[in-house]
């Protein structure tokens, strides 16, 4: 457990995660999924922006519980 | 069609509302307890990105292309994942530096340069007054649809019937300016921090939130069977052809991804989003609830959006209508409150954008363009007194200006459109930015050769094809290029073709930018003061707190003379009270304020704190400028300066080049050690949270512990923890008490040494069970200090480590003593009542024979004797079987009672009868004594008069000679009291307690008597009837019985 606590607070695992954000995103993975139809494309986007805003939540609620951030 | 009356009113009452919230949180703000500085309003302040672009605009760009309205959000997403590191960076520089805009941060980076501030100042007005036009367009545009006669017929016809439709332009652009005036510009502020403003922005953000989300969900599930049924309706329509058109092609792909670095850049260089989230900006900490809080906000505001344009276009509206769904279909289906919630939701989009933008453009006007102009021009010095009116009439220009946008300029275009092209405009701030925090070469000239070319690729790609678009310029510029060459095609530059004109703005923007940034970077060289101000930028983070220069020489300078200078100085810009307070302050802030003459070097300190205040007004850049030109030194005081530089070099001995080299050397070793200790504090952190939680298990056992200890020193049983060897550990106050020594006669003893000795073998064999791992439970005799012995059942259970060796065990002990005397009383009744038994039936078999044998020789009188003896041995065979009966009723819970009126008086009258003589024969007097009739009670009568029986025969068996049996009877208000009292021997007081108890028959053994059954019986029959029993006795004086009985049976 400390050890996942210690790994939220690295400023590194932020940049870890928007370069994630930008791939998950954009092309090409984007290009790589079957979205074949319009109902498709909004279930992945909107699915995997409520992910990462849950992986955000996580990783700010750590620094907030960290002392003297 | 709503009432424009109405509609305005609305407007009004919602701006009304607004300002109030506003001047309440200022009223609490001077009290240092306001609502603003909370994470929650800081990341809904941050929703004025969200703006009629959003509202408006985005369902017009879902509905021509479909999903490439979303990397406009989903960039910001991705870039706010980086906020505490970049954002936080910007923030402690506004703290240090008193940044007022994005402007003054780029001219506060690169050496105070005011020619960069002012390039930054332009860019930012050309490329934000289009989209402040858009603002205002989506305000007209939508009060013309909400009042037209019918939603989808021409807006503008029907609103143009009243006077207010045609003049609501006007009205909003007046409402707006006054709006913007009195919460963001009402005074400077060195801080230039509008905690009122921010409030009312979060509210604006919540509403816009909530409005687009009940059009959302009125389209989606009452309309519609929610989102599945939309897609499936959609997938069977033909009309698919602009809203499904994700290709999945390349340049789709391109276009998706210059939306969303497009959006990453404007997410924090928009200057309204740069005030908002850095300017305005009261804790670091809030940021990290941004980071969630705002991209929760933009995923919810757009989730609506597909299903709003899908909807539109299914219910037949036109393409180019698509901008206006969101209010046309809640006025479709008649539900006008929707609509003007939409409108207001639409409208606070609008609004919150125009008075951010309108406040921040103004601060970099004035301060960047028109302050360095009143430097220049010598007759326009006045207007520095009136820096606050000139930043009114900005507010109001740029409002205007705006209007006018909107009038005259980019009809054609969409809403998007324009938002995307000032887009692109702040995206060319970005290499000035980060390379300025970032990059420790970045300088001045790189970031003015960048921004230049930046800023003019985007004025050829996008501005100019919009004035063609516009009509303003011959079509051919866009058909074959200037002067016909197609290689400076605006739109296709070098022969790029293949790309939006949007991506090709980003292209090769970013391509000059970047390019010239790093090359003029690479090129010039830094000014000294660039150098300086390099460090306190990129390591900002790591920065420990500034030391203070060194007192250093002598205090000869009159502080008070230089107070007034100082005064005079801010008295351009100030009015004379301002301009003490921000003085006052800035002696405080360097300890100065207990002095009257002041050093050199404290001068020094205290004209760098001036300087920061000012900047928080007029911009770094100028306040650096004015500061300089000042003539705080005089030519003794320089003189000094230079001396004491000159002083500290020679006392270093070192030549400046070497200082440099060693400041740069410590500089370095400084940044390290910052690192250390971060690293440290860290760990020291961790271990705190560490030691932390291990006292708080620690004072989680302790407590259970505690707890267990408690309980079994408070247990009724006794219990013995002994060793592998045998040897007793630890033993409870009970096991003390039974054993009847002190724990310390126990602890470190063997239990053999306690026990009876004749089961001292049987005790060993049990032991031995035990460690075999046996739970064993046996009775045992142990013996105390004095001889005495007590009865016990032991459990003992054994225990073993994780091993499996055996470790000790522990047992409980029962004390069983009053078990065992109960036992044996028992056993003696028995034995006892047998014995009675057979004495009479001898008496009444030997009789009864003799009558049978010698009946004819025995005379009569003999017979009548015998037969008498024989019934007296009946009767008393009799009772003894009825008391035992009665006894086993008690024991066995069966005593049954049968109620039916009874009358008290006539039943104690004839006992008195009945144990009038038996009394007079012993030589007793008895008396009865009712006062007044007593009531009729339900009770089983003869049970009751069982219990009366019971308790005379007691009072005529233990009076003494002579004595006075009485009888009296009283009541009160629920209940009779009969009392039967004699002049008898009376009770030992140690007695009273068990008087009643089955089996008591006293505790001297040379009066007990009967067999303990009838005080027994009194009690339970007179408790079986509701009621109570109660002994009061004075040994050698008698005692009284009282019996309580309900009148009302329960």
């Amino acid at each position: 457990m400390n050890r996942i606590r210690r790994l939220l607070k690295h400023s590194e695992l932020l940049l870890l995660v928007s370069w994630l954000g930008f791939i998950l995103f954009n092309w090409p993975l984007l290009g790589l999924f079957d979205l074949q139809t319009l109902e498709d494309i909004f279930l992945y986007l909107f699915l995997m922006w409520a992910i990462f805003i849950l992986v955000l939540i996580i990783i700010c609620i750590g620094y907030l519980r960290t002392d003297g951030v | 069609m709503l009432n424009p009356v109405v509609v305005l009113t609305s407007i009004c009452l919602y701006m009304g509302l607004l300002i109030m919230i506003a001047l309440w949180v200022e009223r609490r703000s001077e009290t240092g307890r306001s609502p603003a500085n909370n994470p929650v309003v800081y990341s809904l302040s941050l929703a004025v990105y969200c703006t009629a672009w959003t509202y408006y605009g985005s369902v017009g760009k879902a509905a021509t292309s479909g999903m490439l309205f979303l990397p406009i959000y989903l960039g910001p997403t991705v870039v706010v994942s980086l906020w505490w590191i970049i954002l936080r960076k910007l923030v402690r520089l506004k703290n240090t530096h008193r940044i007022t805009s994005i402007a003054d941060f780029i001219s506060a980076r690169y050496g105070r340069s005011q020619p960069l501030a002012a390039i930054v100042s332009i860019m930012a007005l050309v490329g934000i007054l289009p989209y402040i036009a858009l603002q205002l367009k989506a305000i007209l545009s939508s009060f013309a649809t909400v009042t037209s006669a019918a939603a989808g017929s021409a807006p503008m016809q029907a609103a143009q019937t009243s006077w207010f439709s045609a003049n609501f332009g006007s009205i909003t652009v007046i409402l707006l300016a006054l709006f913007t005036i009195v919460l963001g510009v009402r005074r400077l502020d060195p801080t230039e921090r509008h905690e009122g403003m921010v409030m009312a922005l979060a509210v604006e953000c919540l509403v816009k939130l909530i409005a687009f989300m009940a059009a959302g969900i009125f389209v989606t599930f009452f309309l519609y069977g929610g989102f599945s049924d939309i897609f499936q309706r959609f997938s069977e329509n033909s009309i698919q052809d602009g809203i499904n058109s994700w290709g999945g092609g390349a340049s789709e792909y391109f276009t998706w991804m210059s939306y969303f670095i497009l959006s990453m850049a404007a997410i924090m260089l928009l200057p309204r989003q740069f005030h908002v989230a850095v300017v305005e900006n009261s804790n670091e900490r809030h940021i990290l609830t941004a980071m969630w809080l705002f991209p929760l906000y933009m995923l919810l505001i757009n989730i609506f959006v597909l299903p709003i344009a899908v909807v539109g276009l299914l219910q037949g509206y036109g393409i180019e209508e698509a901008d206006r769904f969101v209010l046309l279909l809640p006025m479709r289906h008649l539900k006008p409150w929707l609509t003007l919630l939409v409108f207001i939701g639409g409208y606070s989009a609008a609004a919150g954008m125009i008075m951010i933008t309108s406040v921040t453009l103004a601060t970099m006007m004035t301060n960047h363009l028109l302050l360095p102009l009143v430097e220049r021009l010598q007759w326009l010095s006045f207007l520095k007194r009136h820096l606050l009116r000139c930043r009114w009439v900005a507010v109001a220009c740029l409002i205007v200006l705006g209007y006018g946008f909107e009038r005259w300029i980019f009809q054609p275009y969409m809403l998007v459109s324009i938002g995307l092209i000032s887009f692109a405009a702040v995206l060319q701030f970005a290499p000035a930015v980060l390379g300025g925090i970032f990059w420790r070469k970045a300088n001045k000239a790189g970031a003015m050769l960048g921004l230049g070319a930046g800023f003019m690729v985007w004025c050829y790609t996008q501005l100019l094809p919009s004035f063609v678009r516009n009509g303003w310029m011959s079509a051919s510029l866009l058909e074959q290029g200037p002067w016909g060459l197609r290689l400076l095609h605006p739109e296709q530059l070098l022969g790029l073709t293949g790309l939006d004109p949007l991506s090709h703005t980003l292209v090769w923007s970013m391509v000059l930018n970047i390019g010239l940034f790093v090359l003029g970077s690479l090129y010039f060289a830094q000014s000294e003061e660039e150098k300086s101000l390099t460090e306190d930028f990129v390591g900002v983070l790591n920065a420990a707190p500034t030391l203070r220069m060194a007192r250093y020489g002598e205090a000869y300078i009159d502080l008070r003379e230089k107070r007034a200078e100082i005064e005079q100085l801010l008295g351009q810009f100030f009015a004379g009270p301002e301009a003490q307070a921000i003085v006052t302050k800035s002696i405080v802030e360097t300890d100065l304020d207990s002095r009257s003459k002041i050093t050199i070097a404290e001068l020094v300190d205290l004209q760098s704190a001036v300087e920061r205040y000012l900047a928080g007004s007029i911009g770094a850049a100028s306040a650096h400028r004015t500061m300089q030109q000042g003539t705080l030194f005089t030519p003794r005081e320089r003189r000094d300066l230079s001396k004491m530089y000159a002083e500290i070099l020679a006392n270093l001995r070192v030549s400046p080049t070497e200082l440099k080299e060693k400041v740069d050397y410590y500089q370095e070793r400084e940044e390290l050690l910052v690192a250390q200790s971060h690293e440290l504090r860290e760990k020291v952190q961790e271990l705190e949270r560490e030691i932390k939680e291990r006292k708080r298990v620690q004072a989680a056992l302790r407590e259970s512990e505690q707890r267990y200890r408690e309980l079994v020193e408070t247990m009724e049983e006794g219990l013995v923890v002994e060793n592998e060897e045998g040897v007793i550990t630890y033993v409870n106050d009970k096991l003390c008490e039974m054993f009847g020594r002190e724990r310390s006669e126990i602890v470190g003893h063997r239990l053999q040494e306690f026990i009876d000795e004749s089961q001292l073998s049987m005790l060993c064999d049990q032991m031995v069970r035990t460690t075999k791992g046996d739970v064993c439970s046996y009775e045992a005799t142990w013996q105390g200090k004095g001889g005495e012995k007590r009865a016990s059942l032991v459990s003992a259970v054994p225990i073993f480590n994780a091993h499996g060796d055996y470790r000790g065990a522990f047992a409980v002990i029962t004390d069983i003593s009053p078990l065992k005397a109960l036992e044996r009383e028992k056993a003696n009744i028995v034995s006892m009542f047998a014995h009675d038994m057979r004495s009479s039936l001898t008496g009444i078999h030997g009789l009864g024979l003799r009558l049978l044998k010698k009946s004819d020789t025995l005379d009569e009188q003999k017979k009548q004797e015998y037969l008498r003896i024989i019934n007296t041995e009946a009767a008393k065979l009799e009772t003894l079987v009825d008391d035992f009966l009665e006894f086993s009723r008690l024991e066995t819970g069966r005593l049954k009672l049968n109620f039916r009126a009874v009358s008290l008086d006539k039943e104690l009258m004839e006992l008195y009868e009945t144990y009038q003589v038996r009394a007079a024969s012993k030589g007793l007097t008895m008396e009865l004594k009712i006062e007044d009739p007593l009531p009729i009670i339900n009770a089983d009568v003869n049970r009751l008069r069982r219990v009366f029986t019971n308790l005379l025969d007691n009072a005529l068996k233990y009076s003494k000679e002579q004595g006075n049996v009485q009888i009296s009877s009283s009541e009160t208000e629920e209940e009779v009291v009969i009392r039967v009292s004699d002049e008898g021997v009376g009770i030992d007081a140690r007695e009273l307690p068990y008087i009643f108890d089955l089996f008591h028959r006293g505790l001297d053994g040379d009066k007990r008597d009967g067999y303990g059954i009838g005080l027994a019986t009194v009690k339970a029959i007179v408790e079986g009837h509701g009621g109570r029993v109660h002994v009061a006795s004075e040994l050698g004086k008698g005692s009284v019985f009282s019996v309580f009985l309900p009148k009302e049976s329960r």
